[in-house]
């Protein structure tokens, strides 16, 4: 083992020991399994098939449908999560970790459980459920029975996130900020919450992207929104992930010719979101609020 | 009570597991007091106790008289720089020490802050991140923010760790400038006698959470509170007295005679070679180790299985390892440990 201790580095194929041979297999071969099927998707659309499915009326109503449903999603999971992550960073309570597994379980649980799990407590024969569509908010069989699965079972990211960069921040920094004449809200506006925006936002971005692959629960809770199968390829006010599981079931085609589609949107929003993530990183240097 | 004078009447925090105080001092307007202790002596948490940042158990801070105990961070105006120093990573420099002006309202940055960042020679990084910073610069905005403040009193926790000395001289000159009669007075926590024995009016001294010394620093240097003091002080020879009271030689009883409650100290350089006067105290020893250094010689002697250090004259020839030497000591060179010698300033600290 002395002989490995002393040995200089090298950039030579000489320098790389077994395992770490194994270790770049091993990790090259997940990276192919997880580009792979992307990539046949890609290359088994032709292009034009791709733009006829961009200009679908049913895809871009379908679209608009999904992106006002997790904008709104989003809106929520932010004005719910960021405050409980918060909570969960800076105050100790009693059942503070109950309350950190309970913001997990959404994760573990199988996405139609979730929505069944929903159903009973939004459905149309519950009491909730009832007081809801009557104040003009019917969950199940809507639009926002779509947005309420979004939020149960995207959430958890974002608190997770944001619970994570708060923690980061130094507590010394705060204290300071505060003796330098900053009010608790001063001092959260003005250092955690800059210090945190961009982790959140890392947080935000998983979280909206689990919102926009979401189809167990839709098909429970939000069932009636789509009157499946429709036996057609129509617009219908539905999840994006509706049509094109509906298209698979009845034109196969078209599905991976949406799927196709909504493969290069991802990308799209994955490459802007790294790109200004990158420029953020490059104007202000440290993530976090501890001194280097 | 005086303009511009801080009161710490029986201060009383906590941490999980340690108990500060009870704490009595009147910081009077400009005066340095130095926080002396060892690690765990609750230095920080004092510091804190009186920024407002951790809860206290009982006592009241007061300033010119009025009671400050329940007073939020923002409305006591201490100018509080942890060790950390805690520079807000997403500001400049500017930004840093501006920090308590923009949020007074004032939008631009003002002549006030520039001046502040001149005076720390802050002005051609003005512009740079904290991590673009050495930590001696990160050091200087941490105390520019604070200055920015207009604060009443500073509370530095070590803010000259880790400076060159050259570096740590200008920083001690500014600090002169910046308290004094017309500025804020400070509460200054270090470990580095030079720093303590440039700035400080009066040492405090912590032990366990309480004061085991408040005083200036002459009174210090004649009677250390404790071992840990005695080493602050410089004395290289430092005997409990537990470890006298078990020596049953003619020169230990002497010594217990002028030792204090904790024992006594002394300097390698007042030990003598050779029997002395009436006054003296002979100790025979033998020779262990020997070194040099540029103020002389250090020989480390060992006399009834303890452990001396005496420091010789350049000019004088070290003795050599393992031959016997007789030492001797004025009792006038004798510091007790311990002896209360700051007067009342002591009283209002007692449990």
């Amino acid at each position: 083992m002395l002989g490995h201790a002393t040995r200089p580095r090298s950039a030579g194929l000489r320098g790389i020991s077994a395992p770490s041979v194994a270790m770049v297999g091993l990790a090259g071969l997940l990276v192919v399994l997880l580009v792979l099927p992307l990539a046949a998707l890609a290359l088994s659309v032709p292009p034009s098939a791709i733009a006829n499915a961009a200009l679908d009326p049913a895809v871009e109503v379908s679209l608009g449908y999904t992106l006002l449903a997790s904008g709104l999603a989003l809106l929520v999971s932010l004005g719910l999560g960021v405050p409980l992550g918060y909570l969960l960073a800076r105050r100790e309570f009693r059942g503070r970790r109950l309350v950190e597994s309970v913001v997990l379980l959404p994760l573990v649980l199988p996405h139609l459980m979730a929505g069944l799990a929903l159903l009973l407590v939004f459905g149309p024969d519950t009491s909730l459920g009832r007081a809801l569509a009557a104040a003009g908010f019917p969950v199940w069989g809507s639009l926002w029975g779509v947005v309420a699965v979004m939020v149960y079972v995207s959430t958890s990211y974002l608190v997770q996130a944001s619970e994570a960069s708060f923690r980061r921040v130094d507590p010394e920094m705060i204290g300071v900020a505060r003796t330098l004449g900053a009010s608790p809200a001063d001092a959260f506006l003005e250092v955690t919450l800059p210090l945190s925006l961009r982790a959140i936002l890392g947080g935000a971005a998983l979280s909206w992207a689990r919102a926009l692959s979401e189809i167990g629960g839709f098909l429970v809770l939000g069932y009636a929104v789509y009157p499946w199968p429709t036996g057609s390829h129509q617009p219908v006010w539905s999840p994006l992930s509706i049509l094109v599981y509906n298209d698979y079931l009845i034109d196969p085609e078209e599905a991976f010719a949406v799927a196709a589609f909504l493969l290069l949107i991802a990308l799209g929003i994955f490459l802007v979101a790294n790109l200004l993530d990158l420029l953020w990183a490059r104007r202000r240097a440290p993530l976090s609020g501890v001194e280097p | 009570m005086t303009p511009g004078t801080l009161r710490l009447e029986g201060l009383v925090g906590s941490h999980p597991g340690f108990r500060l105080g009870p704490i009595g001092l009147d910081l009077a307007p400009g005066e340095v007091v130095t926080v002396l202790g060892p690690s765990g002596s609750g230095k920080t948490t004092l510091l804190r106790a009186v920024a407002g940042l951790d809860h206290l158990l009982d006592g009241e801070a007061l300033w010119e008289g009025q009671a400050i105990t329940r007073t939020q961070p923002e409305d006591r105006r201490m100018g509080y720089v942890p060790q950390g120093l805690a520079l807000f990573p997403h500001r400049t420099v500017e930004q840093n020490v501006a920090f308590p002006l923009l949020l007074d309202g004032e939008r631009r940055t003002g002549a006030a802050v520039r001046d502040l960042l001149d005076r720390f020679g802050l002005l051609p990084l003005s512009h740079r991140y904290p991590r673009e910073l050495s930590y001696g610069q990160r050091q200087r905005v941490a105390m520019a923010r604070a200055l920015a403040s207009r604060p009443r009193v500073l509370l530095w926790d070590e803010p000259l760790s880790a400076l060159d000395v050259v570096a740590r001289d200008d920083l001690i000159e500014v600090l002169r400038e910046v308290t004094g009669p017309s500025g804020p007075s400070l509460l200054l926590v270090t470990h580095d006698p030079s720093v303590a024995y440039s700035l400080a009016d009066r040492f405090l001294v912590l032990s366990s959470g309480t004061v085991s010394f408040l005083g200036t620093p002459g009174d210090f240097l004649r009677s250390p509170p404790d071992a840990f003091g005695a080493r602050f002080a410089g004395y290289e020879n430092v005997w409990e007295r537990a470890v006298l009271l078990g020596e049953p030689t003619a020169w230990s009883r002497t010594l217990l005679e002028h030792s204090g409650p904790w024992g006594l100290a002394f300097s390698a350089s007042s030990l003598k070679v050779g029997a002395g006067e009436r006054k003296e105290v002979e100790i025979a020893c033998s020779v262990r180790r020997v070194h040099w250094t540029p103020e002389g010689v250090v020989v480390g002697l060992q006399a009834h299985g303890h452990h001396l250090v005496l420091r010789m004259p350049p000019k004088e020839g070290p003795p050599a390892i393992g031959s016997p030497l007789t030492v001797s000591i004025s009792t006038s060179d004798l510091h007790p440990m311990g002896a209360e010698s700051s007067g009342g300033d002591l009283a209002s600290n007692r449990p």
